[in-house]
C-alpha cells in the first residue's frame, strides 16, 4: 500500500518536472547550439594506454630473474657451479621431481603457464631460453 | 621412465600436491621436503601397475589434504 502509493507520487512529481524542464531547455537549446559547432574533440581519451604495447623482457633480464631464483632455490647445493649452462641434475644435484619445482616456479615468476610437454624438455638453464 | 603417459600423470599429481601444500598447517616447508622424500621413494617402482597404485595412493593424499 504504502510502496504503491511512494510510486503514484514519484510518478507524478517526475511528470511536473519533465513538464515544467521542457520549456526550459527548447529556451536554452539555441544558445547552445552556437558554442557545439565550434567544440571539435580533439583529444576525446586522454588517459588512453595500450596494455599490449610492446614491452617484453629482453633475454639479459629473463636469465638474471632465472638465475636469481635458482640462487634461492634451497636444493641447489653449490651456487658456484651455476651458469647458464649448467645441468640440472649432473651439475646442480637436482632429480626430477626438483625440475618439477623449478618450473612450477618459473610458471609463477613469469606468470606464464608451460605446457607439459616443453617442461619434459627442460632440463637446464640453458633450454628455458 | 617406461611410460610417458604415467610419467606426465605422476608429475601432474606431484605439482597438484605442491599446489595444495601451499595452506598446508605444518608449513609449505614440511610438507614439500615429505612430499618429494615420499615420491622419491618410488622413483624404482618400474611395473606399470605398481605405479598405477601409487598414483591412486596420491590421489587419496590429495583428497586428504584438500579436506584438511
Amino acid at each position: 500500500m504504502i510502496r504503491a502509493a511512494l510510486f503514484q507520487s514519484a510518478r507524478c512529481a517526475s511528470r511536473s518536472v519533465i513538464r515544467t524542464q521542457l520549456p526550459a531547455s527548447r529556451a536554452i537549446a539555441p544558445c547552445l547550439s552556437v558554442p557545439s559547432t565550434c567544440y571539435t574533440p580533439t583529444s576525446r581519451y586522454p588517459g588512453i594506454r595500450c596494455y599490449s604495447a610492446p614491452a617484453g623482457l629482453s633475454k639479459t633480464e629473463v636469465e638474471g630473474r632465472i638465475m636469481d631464483m635458482l640462487k634461492n632455490f634451497d636444493k641447489v647445493k653449490d651456487a658456484s657451479k651455476l651458469s647458464n649452462t649448467s645441468h640440472f641434475s649432473n651439475d646442480l644435484g637436482l632429480d626430477s621431481l626438483d625440475t618439477v619445482e623449478v618450473v612450477m616456479a618459473i610458471e609463477e615468476e613469469f606468470s606464464i603457464e608451460i605446457p607439459d610437454k616443453e617442461a619434459d624438455g627442460i632440463l637446464s638453464s640453458e633450454s628455458l631460453d | 621412465m617406461i611410460n610417458p603417459a604415467l610419467r606426465r600423470q605422476v608429475i601432474n599429481i606431484y605439482k597438484e600436491l605442491l599446489n595444495l601444500g601451499r595452506e598446508y598447517p605444518l608449513g609449505y616447508e614440511y610438507f614439500q621436503t615429505r612430499l618429494h622424500k615420499a615420491f622419491a621413494s618410488q622413483a624404482g617402482l618400474q611395473n606399470d601397475e605398481e605405479i598405477k597404485k601409487g598414483i591412486e595412493r596420491a590421489e587419496y593424499v590429495k583428497k586428504e589434504v584438500e579436506a584438511l
